[in-house]
């Protein structure tokens, strides 16, 4: 028995070795990078919405490259930049189901947060700039409606 | 001039069913559909569908009055309409009451009451409610079909 050690010990060192050079051999040359996808349009917030994954809130914050799409793809490897068919995002490009830009009221139907925006009134649209005087500041409109003189009285439970 | 209290008398004695009016109280009570303030606008229209004038908007920044679509159809955003008739947004699940002094006219000859609602960041409701102004529904709470969960209209 005692000749037949060293040669195991040899035989469990070869194998140890070829297994690690073949374990730390590059295998990315076999992989094809992934496709890029193709650019689609937006269709609707509410699919936007329900299919967003929470983590991708960050990536919807971050500028995208100015690089061409096969970089982008390559350098955001979780997921992938969609072009908006309306320019919407940083250079028409987002990332996740966000844009970062405050352009929401153009989604019709929806409210915006875009306080800080120049409000422009609809074409044809009269005096619609201006807020309304709260009420017991001024009397109700002459509408017919009121008594007048009469200051509405308003609780909210 | 002495023909203009001899107008004004007459004119007055004419009209004595137009000058009496009743405090009316709109009770309104809010679904509790999550998200921030609603804007709401009562108004009316008449018998043809035709916008006669408004009663209350509960929101005050004009930028989204687009966004209750009935209303600012029939007054092309026109603020004016609102003037000193109008209060803070309300939010979900609250009540808001709202108490007028309007014409006894309005009652029973053919107006309606509507009731537009939009919610920041979700979709709008034009006519959430809409109520005959009969004397037969004065008490009785009418459902809304989104954010308002009722609205009762009361003398």
């Amino acid at each position: 028995m005692k000749p037949a050690l060293p040669l195991m010990a040899l035989a469990a060192a070869l194998s140890t070795s070829v297994f690690g050079a073949l374990s730390a051999a590059p295998i990315t040359d076999q992989i094809a990078p992934a496709p890029i996808q193709t650019p689609v349009a937006e269709t609707s917030a509410n699919v936007l919405f329900a299919s967003m994954p929470a983590a991708s809130m960050a990536n919807a914050a971050t500028p995208a490259p100015e690089t061409a799409p096969e970089t982008a793809a390559q350098t955001a490897p979780t997921r992938a930049p969609v072009q908006l068919a309306d320019r919407h995002g940083h250079d028409g490009w987002f990332f996740g189901m966000f844009d970062d830009d405050d352009d929401d009221h153009h989604r019709r139907g929806r409210h915006h947060d875009d306080d800080d925006d120049d409000y422009r009134c609809p074409p044809g649209a009269a005096n619609c700039a201006a807020s309304p005087a709260a009420a017991g500041t001024t009397a109700p409109p002459d509408n017919g409606l009121f008594t007048p003189g009469a200051k509405p009285q308003v609780q909210t439970n | 001039m002495k023909s203009l209290p001899t107008t004004l008398a007459l004119s007055t004695a004419l009209v004595p069913g137009l000058a009496a009016a009743t405090p009316v109280t709109f009770t309104t009570q809010m679904t509790n559909y999550g998200g921030d303030g609603a804007y709401v606008a009562y108004y009316v229209t008449d018998a043809a569908g035709s916008y006669v004038g408004s009663l209350w908007m509960a929101g005050g920044k004009a930028k989204y009055y687009k966004h209750l679509a009935g209303w600012y159809a029939a007054t092309g955003g026109n603020t004016a309409q609102v003037d000193g008739i109008t209060g803070a947004s309300v939010g979900a699940g609250r009540n808001l009451t709202i108490t007028l002094d309007l014409q006894d006219a309005l009652f029973d000859a053919g107006y309606v009451l509507h009731v537009d609602s939009s919610v920041e960041k979700m979709s709008d409701q034009p006519n959430d409610v809409v109520i005959p102004l009969t004397s037969a529904n004065l008490g009785k709470p009418v459902s809304g079909k989104r954010y308002v969960q009722s609205v009762t209209v009361s003398k």
